[in-house]
């Protein structure tokens, strides 16, 4: 455990990990180990193990054999009480938070410190003193649902650390963060790892192992690839221990002539949830045949933006002409008929029914199709083999169209609902972040798909935090900063400068289209 | 086939528990189990006319059970369904206290027509609130059941009264509006025939039509739904019409079947159709067994106590202990299924059944 020299100790030590589901060994013989004050990546597609084998640390599973070794104990992990005990904690992909709470008030729910009459001033305090160790710059007063996701995330890392937990397990932490959130991010845990804590890092984006990691343990189909220093590979390397074969994400857009425009914004203003400007006079249009990406930090306005074209959010002020009609304030039902289809930026609440069948959900939206009913009655068997076809064709994994939506993996659930709109054969599509939390794979598959869209001559609108993704596919992008459109630029500017667009510095020679 | 057999074994294991839960009660407070059981079974199953009053009594619990389960479906939380059996028992009073010159079976259609009208009409304002400004619906059906409550109490003591009768109720509607026997000289009438042949159209209704497709999907995932384009509102107002409708028409038989209209009419039916939907799963066709239950319970209460000397209100520990396991059953369907199928490969669940029913 402890190296001759008695100063790197292996913090945690998972030997010979096995855990299986049934016929799915989503572990076999998984070794694993984590130093003191590393940052260590567990790299892989989703449904690789990763998350497996970090819940049977978390005592969220137990094992079917194998050791846990914490600190050079053997230790028998039953519930994640006993991991928190043993110092571990483990900030999950989906918040575990209380919305109408405060920051205090989620950090200190369930401790036993907190004591029976909340002395808040001291609790806050608390936080305060946590705050500025580590350098999150958290409001103790405010309520979760205001805040954006990247101060959330901040907020589950407080409650670990409240916890004195010594090891963290993040996982997929930058799936909803900007570029500057994942920096500011990466920030804090270095300074936690600078005082001895020690990190274990989920994810499946390789520029952030790349970028941060110490090491990476790359994990494919339940076992361990390898286990390298991050100094001694690089991206090729890893994509490939990862997916198993050569992937491109690189752009392979073919320049392709702007068709008529389909989707016109008119100087449109939206407001969000907290009935403030979020979009303010924004106006856009998009052709056949064209993607156009809008880009920004999180939280600047472009979502709200999509949902206002979509018809899901009023626009206050205005006007939006989809197909050369007046569509401002439609209904979803009337933009659908027009020819809009619609990738929601939340798979789980807005783009499927998750209790439905896998297809159920393949016609959500097209239940009332002539081809899909007689009168009232369904034509299930008409879905079924439509469904069966499109599950076909859009690769969606298992091919089983019985299972519920909820119990597929979210690149399949995003083919699910990639395969409904792109089926429906609408000319103009609206993708809201839809690689989002997705490994490579499926990333490369959905990206594929709207390239293939464009080429179909679709129009596109594109919205995305994940700049690469922009970059990538976009034919113009458009840089929202509080909620305006900054700049409108083609694809091969400077990263840097649309950086700077992104965090709102205009600069008077951004060449390209104006 | 294999999920919906599955889904029956949730509730019959829930009945089973309860079952020797209420044996054991029954036995602590010193009683003899045999004799109490023994009771309830006869007073249900000794003779043709028992199982018709059995019938009789599950009529109303099987009105406003599928009322219950269609808002459960739509995810709107329908506790007004006593209200709507209220009001459409009122609507159905008045009509056949006033159009008594109808002959009987024109009669006995416009009383039932304005029962679900007017249970419908005492569904859609909640509906509405709940869909127009985001009301809760629990609060508003609530009120709404005082409301009809005191409605009733108002009409039967004041406008309608039968003075020649002690106690307040209203009198007695045309003769040619009673219910007709389906079985002459026993109690079962035709309204019960006319409640399963609606739990059959709203089972195809809720999972074979593209309208039930969309009240599940709002059910489920309104946001969802909202994003592909269905319109949650009107679906929201539509389930509760249809729950109100079938409450109210279930107030209407009750009041066609009994012939006059009193405060005490529904002794909780809607409440009691809420456990009737629980144990049902929200599954039209499960709630003409799970109100069958419910009515046979009733049904032999009385006879209980009159037998056995077990308190009336034995049954209804009994039905609480009933609803909570059927909870415990949901709270432990996953693990409870998943090793059922892991023990049995092929074809398990009609086994487990079999087991079950022993």
């Amino acid at each position: 455990m402890i190296d001759r020299g008695g100063i790197v100790l292996n913090v945690i030590e998972l030997n010979n990990i096995c855990k299986a589901f049934g016929d799915n060994h989503a572990n076999q013989n998984v070794c694993f180990n984590l130093k003191k004050g590393e940052i260590h990546a567990l790299l892989g597609e989703n449904g690789a193990g990763k998350s497996t084998l970090m819940n049977v640390l978390y005592g969220l599973y137990s094992c079917d054999s194998g050791d846990i070794v914490i600190n050079g104990d053997v230790v028998e992990v039953e519930n994640p009480r006993k991991a928190i005990e043993h110092g571990v904690g483990m900030v999950h992909q989906h918040f575990m938070l209380v919305p109408q709470l405060t920051v205090t008030q989620n950090i200190f729910l369930g401790m036993k410190e907190a004591g029976l009459f909340l002395k808040m001033n001291e609790l806050e305090a608390k936080v305060n003193h946590l705050n500025e160790s580590f350098g999150f710059n958290v409001d103790p007063h405010a309520v979760i649902w205001q805040l954006p996701v990247g101060v959330q995330q901040k907020v589950e890392i407080l409650k670990a650390l409240m916890r004195e937990a010594r090891i963290l397990i993040l996982d997929e932490p930058t799936a909803v963060l900007t570029p500057n959130e994942v920096e500011e991010l990466f920030k804090s845990i270095q300074k936690l790892t600078e005082s001895g804590y020690s990190i274990i890092l989920i994810t499946h984006k390789m520029e952030e192992v790349l970028d941060y990691c110490d090491r990476v343990t790359v994990m494919r189909e339940g076992k361990v690839v390898s286990t390298m220093l991050v100094s001694e590979t690089n991206h090729d390397i890893l994509a490939k221990a990862m997916v198993g074969r050569d992937v491109c994400l690189d752009r392979i857009i073919e320049p392709q002539d702007r068709g008529e425009v389909l989707l016109k914004l008119e100087n449109i203003t939206v407001k969000n949830d907290k009935c403030l400007v979020a979009v303010n006079n924004v106006s856009l249009d998009v052709g056949r045949g064209e993607i156009l990406g809008i880009a920004g930090v999180d939280g600047n306005g472009q979502l709200e933006l999509g949902e206002a074209v979509v018809g899901l959010r009023k626009i206050e002020n205005g006007k939006m002409f989809l197909m050369g009609q007046d569509t401002t304030n439609a209904v979803p039902r009337v933009m659908m008929d027009l020819g809009m289809a619609h990738i929601p930026d939340d798979r789980h609440k807005k783009g499927l029914v998750l209790d439905f069948t896998v297809k159920e959900n393949l016609i959500l939206g097209s239940q009332r199709d002539a081809k899909y009913h007689q009168g009232l009655m369904m034509n299930y068997n008409k879905v079924e083999q439509e469904a069966k076809k499109m599950v076909e064709e859009f690769d969606v994994r298992p091919r089983d169209i019985e299972l519920t939506g909820g119990m597929l993996s979210g690149g399949n659930q995003q083919k699910v609902i990639l395969a409904r709109e792109v089926s429906r054969n609408p000319e103009v599509m609206i993708a809201l972040q839809p690689t989002r939390g997705l490994d490579i794979g499926a990333i490369e598959f959905v990206r594929g798909k709207l390239i293939e869209e464009r080429k179909n001559n679709k129009a596109i609108l594109l919205v995305s935090t994940d700049l690469d993704e922009i970059l990538t596919l976009s034919d113009r992008i458009a840089i929202m900063y509080k909620g305006e459109i900054i700049g409108m630029v083609s694809p091969d500017t400077p990263v840097e400068e649309i950086g700077l667009l992104m965090g709102g510095v205009k600069k008077r020679t951004s060449k390209g289209v104006a | 086939m294999k999920e919906k057999l599955i889904s029956l074994i949730r509730p019959l294991i829930a009945i089973v528990i309860s079952l020797i839960l209420g044996a054991l009660i029954l036995f602590i407070a010193g009683y003899d189990v045999a004799d109490a059981f023994g009771a309830i079974w006869n007073a249900s199953f000794r003779n043709l006319r028992t199982i018709t009053t059995t019938f009789n009594k599950s009529s109303p619990l099987l009105f406003v059970g599928l009322a219950v389960a269609i808002s459960f479906r739509g995810n709107v939380f329908n506790i007004g369904a006593e209200g709507q059996l209220l009001m459409g028992a009122v609507f159905a009073t008045l009509v056949g206290l006033y159009f008594t010159a109808l002959p009987g079976f024109l009669l006995i259609f416009l009383m039932l027509l304005a029962g679900t009208i007017g249970g419908a009409l005492w569904a859609f304002i909640p509906g509405y609130l709940k869909a127009k400004y985001d009301v809760s619906e629990v609060i508003t059906t609530i009120m709404f059941n005082y409301i009809a409550l005191n409605f009733i109490g108002y009409l039967v003591r004041g406008p309608i009264r039968d003075t020649t009768q002690a106690e307040p109720q209203s009198f007695s509607i045309a003769r040619q509006g009673f219910l007709p026997e389906m079985i002459p000289g026993t109690p079962l009438h035709f309204g019960y025939l006319l409640g399963v042949v609606l739990a059959v159209v709203l089972f195809y209704m809720l999972f074979k039509t593209y309208v039930g497709y969309e009240v599940r999907a709002v059910g489920l995932n309104k946001d969802a739904a909202k994003v592909a384009g269905v319109n949650v509102r009107k679906t929201i107002v539509g389930t509760m019409l249809i729950s109100g409708a079938l409450a109210g028409l279930g107030g209407a038989i009750e009041l066609a079947n009994i012939h006059y209209l009193l405060e005490g009419i529904s002794p909780g039916y809607g409440f009691t159709g809420i456990a009737v939907a629980i144990l049902a799963n929200s599954n039209p066709i499960g709630v003409v067994f799970s109100s069958f239950l419910f009515g046979f319970l009733n049904a032999g209460a009385t006879s209980m106590q009159r037998s056995a000397g077990v308190s009336a209100s034995f049954v209804q520990i009994f039905q609480g202990i009933m609803i909570i396991a059927i909870a415990l059953a949901t709270v432990a369907k996953k693990s409870l299924t998943k090793k059922i199928e892991k023990k049995l490969d092929v074809k398990p669940h009609v086994q487990v059944i079999e087991e079950v029913k022993q």
